[in-house]
């Protein structure tokens, strides 16, 4: 019989009973068992594991008890550190248990990071980043050799991510080192056998791994706020600050409320609005991105602990995990894009089991109203998303290797079964695998007598090694799979650090310019180094800073119920409160062109100034819009050589050229065939620009362009270069590269979704396509011709495309 | 293509050179040469053909046009000297029918033995008829011709095309070259009335403003 007698008298102690689901994890613990925790946030998850790992200490440990790491806990996200850390503080204190509990982040100083080294705690939680970090220091086997336990948490967002590929792999070392039992902790993905798969790489084929569900559902109740007047309604526009009356009863009215928005920059424009609009919110109201310097972010966590705030406007930062109780009202600004993460958000409120949460709903333009009949129906038949894991990442492949070979040096023949078993490289190949470290020792495939290329040497015995200095700190400094632009840090003049911001807004300002950064009007004072200087300004105008990365596509799922609701909208069923103001807008829509029925494709052809636009609206997300576009403009542009400028939305993209573009000729011939679907895919990639795009982060993580890190200004001018150089030198001079490649793949599974595209044009081959000739712009289109943001494609000769073109005047 | 500078004729050449034929000489700027021998130094992994291909560009314009003299516009080198830099050296010594000059640029930190080896001549500018040479831009009663800033032009069309390149930059007072090299960034120039731009085509020179 298994023994969970002190984990279910510290829950008793508590007035608590433990569910179910935490006694399968502790007992499953307590067998070394590993596996997946199906658990919601503010379920007790924490208390599943982290008592288990306990008890199976206790219970298993005996003489073998000593001093050294036992339990690595680890996190996407450093707002949940501190969270854990309590939990599993309290825990131990209250049982009397001596264990130390640490925690690493990139915001962990340099002295504590030291201490860890030194004297090991019992608890370490973490980052993938962190633990290579770890793996990139001298005697690191040592360092983890006494690891009972690993924990994956919130490895739903991991997954999706090149992070999951970095715990992958430190899992594969680690699982050599000391056979630690591993589990993760998930909420409700569309994939989740395909999570533990990911987790688990070969291990999860030989099976016996646990899965354990919380069975705990959760409510929601969907509140669009929905001004009375809709006849004025935005067409397009993400920001929504108009709309921004519509919020103040709600905030009033409630404890505490998030507002969450998509991008920062949209979170600094509505901090500053709401504080226009409402001034009684002064000191009562924070903001939380994750731009922001930890101490304000810790600031503003621990008030919402304690409930002294009245608004929060936040982004994904608080998205995950932290369980603040106070909080009773959520607010979603624009779409959330995705069911899974409204759901999530949703569950930011509402804490008490079998508690409803609510969650109120802006929509910052008139289609975002369709959009929210269509997160309704799907939060509804709760049609979650899949998480798609990444694959044969080379660039952290190598950047692995390179960890390894900076610390105590790397046997390929010992690395290559652990990276084999890993679920991303169990299909790397030997000469796949030559290639990556021929790459490092070597410098790639040139044969050159004359070479000086130094990075990692093969000593006698065949270890890998990096013995110069200045390599290893490079490297070190530049480990990590998130990448950005260059970030600079933003600070007081008098030395208060605000936080970081991107390279290309700073190079945008000049002195004496004010701009709002974490909430408050900063003036520019000077950029020195990679330090922005800054003071409160007295002008309440100002630049907000935009960090790119924000824009994320609209799930299968959002984008399937979306299509649903459009064809009730075509079909004149107007049944709900959101769908009714659509009204005015849909019967503009209806005079100008057409709302496409569920069984119809709607296409615009419209001449304008600029030239021949095309609008196509297959409703797919923005992702496969980009993949769908460059294959049609590819697929026209057979009939004539013809330049495109592409720009796309979730609902639909616009081709847009200087000549007529041939949409009848090319109906005819059907350009939306799913023949020869790869080859034209592959063929509309080279001339499009999305795989240089791709290649920005490739070109960081593997180790080609090195940026240095916000406050640590990069001393080597000669070896300053860009992702767009390397693109350009490989493209001509090395094109099979693997992180060349790679940028193609990427684009082909992440960025155009090949499988989310060939479903598409399969589920448009049974439509029937309906060509208008609008006289103006439509609702549905005006939105896309506004987008900036454009692709280009070509398959004109560079020249002539020249002759037609030429330099813009200076204004 | 052909074109007039202060009553000089001068011949734009699609490999991103200028002919001045009257004194048969090519001018040339920012070849930094070892540019990617010194990254691959460092252990950032630069095709190493990059490098050979500056050379073979150069001498196939030197067969072309035969000139007396070559001026580089300052960054010939662009870091410590490297096996990269002892190729070209040895190149430059085979041709002894023609005089090389260097106007020092910011990233020629080699030690003037080695381009003493290489037969250049090192100065600090160089005027030779109404131009004056140098690596970056100088105030000057004199016409300024210069490199180091690797300018490169927006061009837009109808249906918001838009297009990034390489240019050649007249203005009334001074004139910038494209950077000879492959593997080297650029930067952008807003032409101004009066400035005359060209792209250097893989088969033509186009005049772009």
């Amino acid at each position: 019989m298994i023994d969970l007698s002190v984990a279910e008298a510290w829950f008793n102690s508590r007035g608590w009973r433990a569910f179910a689901f935490q006694k399968e994890a502790w007992t499953a613990c307590i067998q070394r068992k590993s596996g997946l925790l199906n658990a919601p946030t503010g379920s007790g998850k924490t208390y599943a594991l982290f008592a288990g790992v306990v008890m199976e200490y206790l219970q298993n440990a005996g003489s073998a008890k000593r001093k050294g790491l036992k339990l690595i806990w680890v996190t996407p996200i450093r707002a949940l550190t501190k969270d854990i850390r309590n939990a599993c503080e309290e825990f131990c204190q209250e049982i009397e248990l001596d264990w130390k509990v640490a925690v690493r982040t990139g915001d962990t100083t340099p002295s504590e990071r030291t201490k860890q080294r030194k004297e090991p705690p019992d608890v370490l939680i973490t980052t993938p980043e962190s633990i290579h970090l770890l793996i990139a220091s001298k005697n690191y086997q040592r360092y983890f050799s006494t690891v009972r336990f690993i924990v994956a948490d919130e490895w739903h967002e991991l997954m999706g991510s090149k992070r999951a590929v970095l715990l992958e792999l430190a899992l594969s070392r680690l699982k050599t080192i000391s056979k630690p039992c591993i589990w993760g902790i998930s909420a409700t993905i569309g994939n989740m056998q395909q999570a533990m798969e990911v987790l688990f790489g070969e291990d999860y084929e030989k099976g016996r791994l646990r899965f354990i569900e919380s069975n705990i559902k959760k409510r929601i109740e969907i509140i669009p706020i929905i001004p009375e007047e809709v006849e004025n309604y935005p067409w397009a526009g993400h920001l929504g600050v108009k709309l921004a009356e519509g919020v103040l009863p709600i905030i009033k009215k409630s404890k505490t409320t998030l507002i969450f928005t998509n991008t920062r920059a949209q979170a600094e424009i509505w901090y500053q609005h709401l504080l226009a609009i409402m001034p009684d919110l002064a000191g009562l109201m924070a903001m939380h991105h994750g731009s922001i310097s930890s101490e304000l972010r810790d600031w503003v966590e621990d008030a919402l602990h304690k409930g002294v705030l009245k608004c929060v406007v936040c982004t994904s930062s608080l998205d995950l995990g932290v369980d603040f109780r106070p909080v009773e009202t959520i607010i979603q600004i624009g779409s959330p894009k995705g069911v899974s993460r409204f759901v999530q958000r949703a569950g930011r409120s509402g804490h008490a089991p079998g508690e409803k949460s609510v969650i109120y709903f802006l929509p910052t333009n008139a289609l975002q109203l369709i959009e929210c009949a269509a997160l309704k129906s799907a939060v509804e038949n709760n049609d979650l998303e899949d998480r798609m894991p990444y694959i044969r990442s080379f660039d952290v492949l190598v950047q692995y290797l390179m960890t390894l070979a900076v610390s105590d040096g790397f046997q390929p023949k010992e690395i290559l079964p652990e990276i084999r078993s890993t679920f991303s490289f169990k299909s790397i190949s030997d000469e796949e695998w030559a290639w990556a470290l021929n790459f490092i020792t070597k410098g790639g495939s040139s044969l050159e007598a004359y070479d000086e290329f130094s990075k990692v040497e093969i000593l006698a015995g065949g270890l890998f090694k990096v013995n110069n200095r200045g390599v290893a700190m490079r490297h070190r400094l530049s480990i990590g799979a998130i990448v950005s632009d260059a970030m600079l840090v933003v600070k007081f003049q008098t030395g208060g650090y605000l936080g970081s911001i991107e390279e290309w807004f700073v190079s945008r300002l000049s002195p004496g310019d004010t701009f709002w950064f974490a909430g408050r009007p900063l003036e520019l004072v000077r950029v020195k180094e990679m330090t922005v200087h800054v003071k409160i300004s007295k002008k309440q105008k100002g630049a907000v800073p935009s960090w790119q990365g924000g824009r994320m596509p609209l799930s299968s799922m959002l984008s399937e119920n979306l299509r649903l609701q459009i064809g009730k909208i075509a079909g004149n069923q107007f049944y709900s409160k959101e769908l009714q103001a659509v009204r005015p807008i849909a019967n503009t829509q209806q005079e100008l062109s057409i709302i496409p029925k569920h069984s119809e494709l709607l296409i615009e052809k419209w001449t304008s100034r600029e030239g021949c636009h095309i609008f196509i609206y297959p409703f797919e997300g923005r992702f496969v819009h980009e993949g769908m576009a460059s294959l049609i403009a590819y697929r026209l542009s057979l009939f004539k050589s013809l330049s495109f400028s592409i720009a796309v939305n979730d609902y639909g993209f616009e081709l847009l050229s200087d000549q007529d573009i041939p949409i009848e000729n090319g109906l005819d011939s059907d350009i939306f065939s799913i023949e020869h679907l790869s080859e034209d895919i592959a063929a509309s990639l080279n001339q499009s620009e999305m795989a240089r795009r791709r290649f920005r982060d490739i070109s960081g993580i593997s180790g080609l362009v090195f940026k240095g890190f916000p406050g640590k200004y990069q001393k080597d001018k000669h070896l300053q270069s860009s992702a767009q150089l390397f693109f350009d030198v490989f493209r001509d001079y090395e094109p099979m590269n693997l992180l060349f490649k790679q940028a193609f793949s990427e684009v082909m599974e992440f960025q155009i979704e090949e499988v989310r595209l060939r479903q598409a044009l399969r589920r448009i081959a049974g439509q029937k396509i309906c060509v208008t000739y609008p006289e103006k712009p439509t609702p549905f289109c005006f939105p896309i011709l506004v987008e900036r943001l454009r692709e280009k494609m070509s398959t004109e000769k560079l020249e002539d495309r020249i002759k037609k073109m030429t330099a813009q005047l200076e204004m | 293509m052909q074109f007039e500078v202060k009553e000089e004729e001068l011949e734009l050449l699609s490999d991103k050179a200028i002919y001045w034929r009257k004194h048969r000489m090519l001018i040339v700027a920012d070849l930094h040469i070892g540019k990617a021998a010194h990254f691959r130094k460092y252990g950032i992994q630069v095709p190493s053909l990059v490098e050979r291909n500056n050379l073979w560009r150069l001498s196939g314009l030197i067969l072309k046009k035969k000139p007396k003299k070559i001026l580089f516009l300052g960054d010939l080198s662009h870091s410590e000297k490297n096996a990269a830099w002892d190729e070209f050296a040895d190149f430059c010594q085979n041709l002894p029918e023609v005089e090389l000059i260097l106007v020092k640029g910011n990233h020629d930190i080699i030690r003037p033995i080695n381009f003493l080896r290489a037969k250049i001549e090192v100065v600090d500018e160089c005027l030779l008829g109404p131009f004056l040479f140098t690596h970056d831009r100088v105030d000057s009663k004199h016409y300024n011709f210069h490199g180091h800033i690797h300018p490169a032009v927006i061009l837009r069309g109808r249906g918001r095309q838009s297009l990034r390149v390489p240019c050649f930059f007249f203005s009334t007072q001074f004139a910038v070259l494209p950077s000879f090299g492959d593997f080297t960034g650029s930067f952008v120039l807003n032409p101004k009335k009066g400035d005359a731009v060209f792209y250097p085509g893989e088969r033509e020179v186009i005049r772009v403003f």
